[in-house]
């Protein structure tokens, strides 16, 4: 027996927010530790789940599970919104900026905030998705959308800069 | 290098970055952003023209400095 389109959308509905409730601290975690910024971390994961919604029929599980999925697409929004903002921080420099980062204390650094701020986003996101989520390095290769060999040198070179920065010898 | 390959000081000061989730809906509306944005912290433009400490040594020295500088000049231009 098959649905009606009304039953179909009731279906995806619950199922998008089984997926929400499932993914939304993940990926906000995700996020707030790339940008750390709470109110785009939000948005991030609020957007992810509208385009996921609107372009659900795309999505093919053979070709990748939910959650590189859902990285994948909240990754490129991030990417899109900060080079809105760096844009934006060009025309406008006061705008989009946060009170209190402009002055880092010596407090602050030596924390693995502060340290994973000073890397490169490139390398940042990396160790963020292969620490954080205990993602194999192919997963952050099909969310990049990079080649696998680059993902190994990011790693590689973001956490020789890590402990550079945290000052841990190579030994410990 | 894998997660299990990192040194364990390393591993343990990442540890140390839990984020808390706050609650949040699934979807917000257009004007809720809005809101947001106009309530999004920003630096003061007029920042770079508050009186701090040294702005009295600027209001001093950059009028002797220029004084200097306009007296001088004519020397080098003959």
């Amino acid at each position: 027996m098959s649905l009606s389109s009304g039953q179909e959308l009731d279906k995806n509905q619950r199922n998008l927010e089984i997926l929400f409730l499932e993914y939304r601290k993940p990926i906000y975690r995700f996020v707030y530790r790339f940008t750390q910024d709470e109110q785009l971390s939000v948005d991030i994961v609020q957007d992810t789940f509208i385009k996921f919604n609107k372009y659900q029929s795309n999505y093919d599980e053979k070709q990748s599970n939910i959650k590189t999925y859902l990285f994948r697409i909240a990754y490129q929004l991030m990417v899109n919104r900060i080079k809105r903002r760096e844009r934006m921080k060009k025309i406008l420099p006061f705008l989009n900026q946060q009170l209190f980062n402009s002055e880092v204390t010596t407090e602050d650094r030596l924390t693995i905030q502060w340290a994973l701020k000073m890397l490169s986003k490139e390398q940042r996101v990396v160790i963020i998705l292969m620490y954080y989520h205990d993602l194999t390095q192919q997963n952050i290769s099909d969310i990049l959308e990079i080649p696998l060999g680059t993902v190994k040198s990011r790693v590689h070179h973001g956490l020789l800069k890590l402990r550079q920065l945290m000052e841990v010898e190579e030994g410990e | 290098m894998s997660k299990k390959e990192m040194p364990n000081k390393l591993r343990n000061q990442l540890q140390l970055f839990q984020v808390d989730v706050p609650a949040f809906s699934m979807k917000k509306s257009r004007l809720e952003r809005y809101a947001d944005w106009l309530m999004y912290p920003v630096k003061s433009p007029l920042e770079k023209l508050r009186i701090r400490f040294e702005s009295f040594n600027k209001v001093i020295i950059y009028p002797l400095l220029i004084v200097f500088i306009v007296s001088f000049l004519p020397l080098f231009l003959i």
